[in-house]
């Protein structure tokens, strides 16, 4: 069995609500009008506090993080090589969607001082806005590349538990998942109720899809020894069962119970909502590396 | 379900194609090694030898640079251990080395408190002169000082520890060996004295029993030539209750029950009698005694009851008789498990005569090989110390003042037992009794009553634990030395590799601070010489007869390599016995004397009590010699908790399962042990191999009565220790 | 790659007696977590009768070798004789190889806070020595090899011992002489 591994467990989860924050945000931008430039700046900000959060947990991982830099040496087949490109692409392109940002700052403060908006200033807007989207999209694009990196790092074949799409279907999940809440509790007061209705569903479609693939991904386990060994440790740890109520359960009552009564508004609840999923993801990534079974030498010491 | 690699792959390497125009290695370049870690002085080295009590004493080569030894290798001048150490021997840096080593003479107050403060020499030789000379005063003699060393390091200055108590006076003495006693008598009765064949001349044999006997893990340099003799035919038979790693190699693997070796050698006499193999030339030339053994067999033994005593069925001592009998030459290795019961001697006694009968002794390629101390002719001058003038000793038996011996094997006992005058002080030095000995609670209860003990180790074991003054010894990187082989016939030089470390001094060293003291408190309290460098001592210890030997004039020239003993390769094979008969003694009378049978006859085996119905053995361990080693961090990583091995039927019927904690107890004590479930031990039998493990009170021997073995007394002058005969019930803890 | 070098173990000959493990450890003083080398004892279940057979394990030197695969750092190398050579001065202690390697080889030293491994003793197998622990093997249970299809044509050469993971996960170049076991009269 593996360890606690805090480290990785804070890089992973807060790196993938960075990512899924900018790709919530990229979503909501496709329609130009649609993103609030406020949600805009408080996004790209969270996103690349919770970044470098997560790059900085990374390093505790390391015996040697003065020598981190080092990581990048081995494109040619390791993975946490190119996770690490991929992550330091992802942050010089939020660095440009910060500069974006401060800029856009200006802009509205200009554009809302002025009694009148000028067909130049539009134009420029729309620029500015097509650009936005641009970055954002770029930096989608880099961080979700980097979010599959990561998972492919554990698609080892030594781990029947982790040698499969599981890894990387569940690290996608959690940034839709988590990206979609936190963007959500950033923007509740700036996005408009569809858009709310929207991140809502698309949080219900990631827990539903999360738990199915659980389900489906727990019953494949069984088949090789190791495999089972990690599914029995699952099932038999009360961290699992905790992580199903606070992740899954919880969190679908809840959106179901928002979604139907259309309480889409209800700050208090989308937080909860948020911790409990929030708290569901980190328990639930802990166990993934808590159940990790390598295949091994089963002779005596 | 499966997701390829290579889909991954392609999406990433795509992201990351603009980048790999640069060179990363640039960043990732090694940095060298740094000029401060070059060593400033050429690899030295130097010729040591493991002081342990082996059979296998190995040559070692040890490199020493800039005073600090890097590594040790086997000397590939010493034709039996051929270049190579055993495990033991390659974790000897982290002996040197460890952290746990005594530095110091430290003092313990009060004693058993592990309150320990470094004195200074001075004061630890001030502390323990004025205490001798106290003991001294107020009884009138320095018999109240007892002095216990064995066999923690076999060096032959070592024996000046010995010398220590000599040159203060008589003291009281542990006399004995608890190893192999016994099996050392049967060959005095037997033969003279205990004389084995070169073990190099196994590979001449053309079959080869071993009896009791753990090569794997406590001999392991005679594999090749056991493999060899294998490779040239001879079949390997071990006859042992306990399914060994030797055992496991073996063409035929005899479990028989625990001290029944005897009646399966009879049963074997028996049947090569009945089918008229016996060697009678060689047997009625070289024996007295040896028809009136014949006559017993065919009255007294038969091949059913052979079978019923030993477990093993007839057709597989007929088979092992006939094969035995008539392979010719045909080796015996008598281990010194099978002599540590009740009727061990008698058992080797019996196997003695079964050597004869098939003409097996004094030829090459055979004999009943046991071990030998032809090799120790030293000069032992280190030991050798008249007592002070005026001293007062004990009158013995025979009317001599001298030491008083009192029973090693005995040994908590016999110190509480003396009372005129009493033992007030303990000396121990290469001895760990409070590991070793025979029940712990007992010997617990007598350190407790002493008034002062003075230890001299390495290590804070359990003895030092129960000291009140611990001296640091050297260990034989630091020493000059010399040591031979109970076993094999090479001698070899013990050169001085490193400087001592820390405070720590050799025996010899400690003995002459001692001297220095004492004088110096009353002038002539102590004999022993005061000056020479560790080199002289050892130049001392060799003669003319150990030149002749080895074949040198000088011991310097050892410094290039280990000699062999100019010996044949079959001991006896002069016919020349060291009996009174200068036969051999089938009928001997020195045994009845004795009160033990003149034949080798059976004698029945102790008989397990109902209340402990299980025999719980403790043979020797693998990562260890006895306290020894085991304690030492690569050891603990590789065998980190000791454990006892239980039959899974046993163990079903006490509801324990591998892993389970069990308590193994008797009247005397108990201990608690993990389990493991094996069935290389059998039905009745639990196994746990004794050893001081780090950080732990794992002890063996708290359950263990100090029964005496049948014979010792002879040749030792005490009887040995049935280890083996240690009853126990078990229960999950 | 010209040639892959790799061991040959004889569970025959081996008495599990430990020496290799030390040996090891001795050469390199190695510290008292890593263990480069260690002697795993078979499970009497695995065999008709019961017994202590063991076999002799370090680094094997794997053709396909994940840990070199999965290091960011480049710490491993595999050379034209193919050992697979991990330069401790590269690694950062990721301890991504440890959790690739089925044999657990691999491992971290917690002191240095790097990764160590068996290095099949290329100095000195560049000096013409064998490797410390052939060296140190006293029945001769362990020999430096080259893996090829003559070794695994021979009669007895296998590619694997109960007890061990399958070795088409990483190829690892290692063969063992199987154990063989004598006749037992057992009590039970």
């Amino acid at each position: 069995m593996g360890d606690w591994e805090w480290p990785l467990i804070l890089f992973t989860v807060l790196g993938q609500i960075a990512i899924g924050i900018i790709v919530m945000l990229w979503w909501l931008d496709r329609d130009r009008d649609h993103l609030d430039t406020q949600l805009f700046k408080k996004g790209v900000y969270v996103s690349g506090g919770l970044l470098i959060l997560a790059l900085l947990a990374s390093l505790f991982h390391l015996g040697h993080p003065e020598a981190a830099y080092r990581a990048l040496a081995h494109l040619g087949s390791s993975w946490l090589s190119r996770e690490i490109l991929l992550f330091l692409l992802t942050f010089l392109a939020w660095i440009n969607l910060f500069g974006m940002s401060r800029r856009q700052t200006s802009s509205r403060a200009i554009g809302a001082g002025a009694a009148t908006i000028t067909t130049a200033e539009i134009a420029a807007g729309g620029q500015q806005s097509g650009n936005r989207s641009l970055g954002l999209g770029i930096t989608s694009v880099l961080g979700l590349l980097g979010i599959a990196s990561s998972a492919m790092i554990y698609v080892l074949p030594r781990v029947p538990a982790w040698n499969n799409v599981g890894p990387v279907l569940f690290f996608l999940l959690t940034t839709g998942l988590l990206g979609a809440l936190v963007t959500l509790v950033l923007g509740r007061k700036l996005l408009h109720p569809a858009q709310k209705k929207l991140l809502l569903q698309w949080s219900l479609g990631c827990t539903i899809a999360s738990l199915l693939f659980y389900v489906i991904y727990a019953s494949m386990l069984s088949a090789s020894m190791e495999g089972a060994a990690s599914l029995n440790f699952l099932l038999s740890s009360p961290l699992f069962w905790a992580r199903a109520l606070l992740g899954w359960f919880a969190p679908l009552l809840l959106l179901v119970n928002l979604l139907k009564n259309s309480q889409v508004a209800k700050t208090n609840l989308i937080l909860t909502l948020t911790l409990l999923a929030g708290l569901g993801e980190v328990l639930g990534r802990a166990l993934f590396y808590l159940s990790a079974t390598g295949i091994q030498i089963t002779a005596l010491f | 379900m499966k997701l390829s690699r290579r889909k991954f792959l392609g999406g990433a390497v795509a992201a990351a194609s603009s980048i790999t125009l640069f060179n990363f290695n640039l960043l990732t370049g090694s940095p060298s090694a740094s000029a401060a870690d070059q060593p400033s002085e050429a690899m030295k080295t130097f010729r040591n030898v493991c002081p342990r009590n082996c059979y296998d004493t190995c040559g070692m080569i040890t490199y020493v640079q800039d005073g600090i030894l890097k590594k040790v290798e086997g000397d590939p001048k010493h034709g039996y251990t051929n270049g190579k150490l055993c495990l033991k021997g390659y974790a000897y840096p982290r002996r040197v080395y460890s952290p746990d080593r005594i530095k110091y003479p430290m003092k313990q107050t009060p004693r058993g408190s592990g309150n320990w403060t470094r004195i200074s020499w001075d004061e630890a030789m001030d502390t323990i002169a004025k205490k001798i000379l106290d003991l001294k005063q107020r009884y009138g003699s320095t018999l109240p000082i007892c002095l216990d060393k064995y066999s923690g390091n076999f060096g032959i200055v070592h024996y000046g520890i010995e010398g220590t108590m000599s040159s203060i006076g008589y003291t009281t003495r542990a006399v004995g060996t608890p190893c192999w006693p016994a099996g050392i008598d049967a060959q005095t009765y037997d033969f003279g004295t205990l004389y084995s064949n070169d073990p190099e001349d196994m590979v001449n044999a053309k079959y080869l029993i071993l009896w009791g006997q753990n090569a794997a893990w406590t001999a392991i340099h005679s594999f090749p030539f056991i493999n060899k003799a294998r490779e040239r035919g001879a079949k390997l038979v071990v006859i042992d209750p306990i399914l060994t790693s030797t055992a496991s190699k073996a063409d035929l693997y005899i479990q028989v029950n625990p001290s029944t070796d005897g009646a399966l050698a009879l049963g074997m006499a028996r049947y090569i009698i009945d089918n008229n193999w016996v060697d009678w030339e060689y047997a009625r030339a070289n024996s007295i005694g040896f028809d009136e053994w014949v006559d017993y067999i065919k009255k007294e033994v038969t091949l059913d009851w052979a079978s019923e005593k030993t477990g093993v069925p007839k057709d597989i001592i007929m088979e092992i008789a006939r094969e035995y009998a008539t392979a010719k030459p045909a080796s015996m290795w008598v281990g010194y498990g099978m002599q540590r019961h009740t009727n061990g001697g008698q058992n080797v006694r019996i196997i003695d005569a079964l050597g004869v009968m098939t003409g097996n002794v004094g030829k090459s390629g055979g004999g009943v090989n046991y071990g030998h101390l032809e090799t120790w002719g030293f000069n032992y001058n280190a030991m050798v110390n008249a007592a002070p003038k005026g001293s007062k000793g004990f009158i013995g038996p025979d009317g001599k003042e001298g030491d008083r011996a009192i029973n090693m094997n005995n040994f908590a006992h016999d110190v509480s037992a003396q009372s005129d005058p009493p033992v007030k002080m303990l000396w121990l030095a290469c001895r760990n009794p409070g590991a070793q000995d025979p029940d712990t609670n007992a010997i617990e209860k007598m350190f407790a009553s002493m008034e002062f003990v003075v230890t001299v180790d390495s290590f804070f074991n359990k003895t030092v634990e129960m000291s009140d003054i611990v001296l640091p010894a050297t260990t034989h990187f630091e020493d000059w030395d010399v040591m031979a082989s109970y076993w094999h016939y090479w001698i070899g030089i013990n050169e001085r590799a490193i400087d001592p470390l820390y405070e720590s001094k050799s025996d010899v060293e400690i003995a002459i601070e001692l001297s220095k003291k004492l004088n110096a408190l009353e002038p002539g309290s102590c004999t022993f010489p005061t000056s020479g460098t560790p080199e002289e001592w050892l130049a001392k210890e060799f003669n003319p007869g150990i030149h002749q030997m080895l074949g040198i004039e000088d011991y310097k020239e050892l410094i290039d390599g280990p000699r062999k003993a100019n010996m044949p390769a079959a001991s006896w094979s002069d016919g020349k016995f060291r009996t009174p008969s200068k036969k051999i003694e089938i009928h001997c009378e020195l045994a009845e004397k004795n009160g033990l049978p003149a034949l080798p006859i059976w004698v029945e085996e102790m008989k397990t009590p109902e209340k402990y119905p299980i025999r719980f053995m403790t043979p020797h361990p693998q990562h260890a010699l006895h306290s020894q080693f085991q304690n030492l961090d690569w050891m603990m990583t590789a065998n980190p908790e000791p454990k006892v091995e239980i039959h899974p039927v046993l163990a079903a019927k006490y509801g324990i399962a591998e892993g389970n904690m069990v308590k193994v107890y008797n009247d005397l004590g108990s201990i608690t042990v993990k389990a493991h479930l094996t069935r290389t031990t059998s039905l009745n039998v639990i196994v746990s191999y004794e050893s001081w493990y780090k950080n732990s009170n794992f002890n063996v021997n708290y359950t263990l009565k100090a029964i005496p073995s049948d014979m010792g007394k002879q040749a030792t002058g005490n009887d040995g220790l049935a280890f083996h005969d240690n009853f126990v019930m078990i229960e999950k803890a | 790659m010209s040639k892959q070098l790799g061991f040959l173990h004889n569970s025959e000959k081996c008495v599990g007696c430990r020496g290799c493990e030390m040996a090891c450890k001795n050469e390199y003083q190695i510290d008292a977590t890593p263990q480069w080398r260690k002697v795993f004892q078979l499970h009497e279940e695995d065999f008709s009768l019961p017994t202590r057979m063991f076999f002799s394990m370090a680094c094997n030197h794997c053709a396909n070798p994940e840990c070199l695969r999965v290091c960011p750092v480049e710490a491993y190398t595999k050379r034209d004789d193919g050992i697979v050579v991990h330069d401790p001065n590269r690694c950062i202690g990721c301890r991504l190889c440890t959790m690739a390697c089925p044999y657990d080889r691999p491992q971290i030293n917690p002191a240095k806070k790097k990764v160590e491994k068996c290095n099949l003793c290329y100095q000195r197998i560049d000096n013409g020595e064998q490797p410390a622990c052939v060296a140190a093997c006293i029945p001769g249970a362990l020999e430096l090899v080259e893996i090829n299809d003559t070794l695994d044509q021979k009669t007895g050469v296998l590619k694997t011992l109960p007890g061990l993971p399958s070795p088409k996960l990483t190829t690892p170049s290692i063969r063992f002489i199987g154990p063989k076991q004598g006749k037992q009269i057992r009590r039970d």
